[in-house]
């Protein structure tokens, strides 16, 4: 019998810390592991690609989501698949995602227009709010709203970036942190890990100053996963989780995950969990 | 052992292997992070980390 070589592509813009924790999973586990650097990348249809399956590391959200779809199309598995992406990508949609199938999130809506802020108020009830790009990461441009004086100056600011989708006006009620939040790291079905993400700041991502320290798992962080992992289906994502005064509530999923701080702090080699993850989905 | 100059302290980076490109490093003298922009014949090329992107994240 002849067992063919599985080999995993690997598309990345910057090889981080938590890229070559992948490529040092690779090693351990006799994997052919292809490196694309989207400087070097031409995506055309008459090429062929030597892999089985794709890793999709890339930094930039809107090149990784067109890695995504052209390896989809032509019938090479990407890692995380093009739905995951989208919705977790897009703030927006990753709220519609939670609140339709009842996962337990924070109040949010969208509104385009300046003017509508006395309307929006009375909808979200008292200040504070968090005004978010639906496009984003490591709480880049995150706006914490205490009052209409301060939604007023930033809409006005926001209307002036040139990005469009900044005026896309994404709006969540703020919700009181003990200081910290929660990161579930999930690979395949599995869920590998949690921490919580210590900052006095009001923004706890670790790319922010958080500190790292380990959350043991209890019963309903394990269902609130498993609910998610269901619905949205089999990937590699991290799911941030606030701990209200009304339980759990999910922030964000994001689905290129960061890791290396975690796998620092808590001894796991998540690298080697990803590369057995996907061996497992070409096998 | 490679070597390669840092581009903003002039320093001496090691490397023990050649590393890919766009691989990002940190300098062990100034600290700073780089990223090796281009190898060419055993010869690699820094430059300073580019600033974070409107879309990067995870």
């Amino acid at each position: 019998m002849i067992f063919k070589m599985s080999k995993i592509g690997l598309v990345y813009t910057i090889l981080r810390e938590d890229e070559k924790f992948i490529i040092e999973g690779a090693k351990k586990n006799g994997v052919d592991l292809i490196l694309l650097n989207t400087d070097k990348l031409i995506l055309e249809p008459q090429k062929n690609f030597n892999f089985d399956l794709l890793i999709n590391r890339c930094i930039s959200n809107f090149i990784g989501e067109q890695v995504t779809y052209f390896f989809e199309n032509f019938n090479i598995p990407v890692i995380n698949n093009s739905k995951i992406s989208n919705i977790c990508a897009n703030k927006f949609l990753t709220s519609i995602f939670l609140y339709k199938n009842n996962i337990p999130t924070i109040p949010f809506l969208v509104f385009f227009n300046e003017n509508l802020i006395e309307e929006v108020n009375k909808i979200l009830g008292d200040y504070p709010f968090v005004l978010k790009p639906i496009y984003g990461s490591w709480g880049r441009l995150l706006s914490k709203i205490n009052d209409k004086d301060c939604f007023e100056s930033i809409l006005e600011h926001k209307k002036y970036l040139s990005c469009p989708y900044h005026n896309i006006f994404y709006t969540t009620k703020y919700i009181e942190k003990p200081g910290r939040d929660i990161r579930v790291t999930i690979i395949g079905s599995q869920i590998i890990c949690a921490v919580y993400r210590k900052n006095s700041h009001w923004i706890s991502n670790t790319a922010r100053g958080g500190i790292i320290e380990k959350c043991e798992l209890n019963n309903d962080l394990i269902n609130l996963c498993n609910k998610i992992i269901n619905i949205l289906g089999e990937g590699i994502f991290g799911v941030d989780i606030f701990e209200s005064e009304n339980g759990y509530l999910v922030n964000e999923i994001n689905h290129t995950v960061e890791f290396k701080n975690i796998q620092k702090t808590l001894n796991i080699d998540i690298g080697s969990e990803i590369i057995k993850y996907c061996l497992g989905k070409i096998i | 052992m490679y070597q390669a100059e840092c581009p903003i302290c002039g320093s001496q980076a090691e490397f023990s292997s050649i590393p890919e490109e766009n691989e990002l490093i940190n300098c062990n003298s100034c600290n700073n992070r780089l990223l090796v922009k281009k190898i060419e014949n055993n010869q690699i090329i820094l430059e300073e980390a580019p600033q974070i992107e409107e879309d990067w994240g995870e």
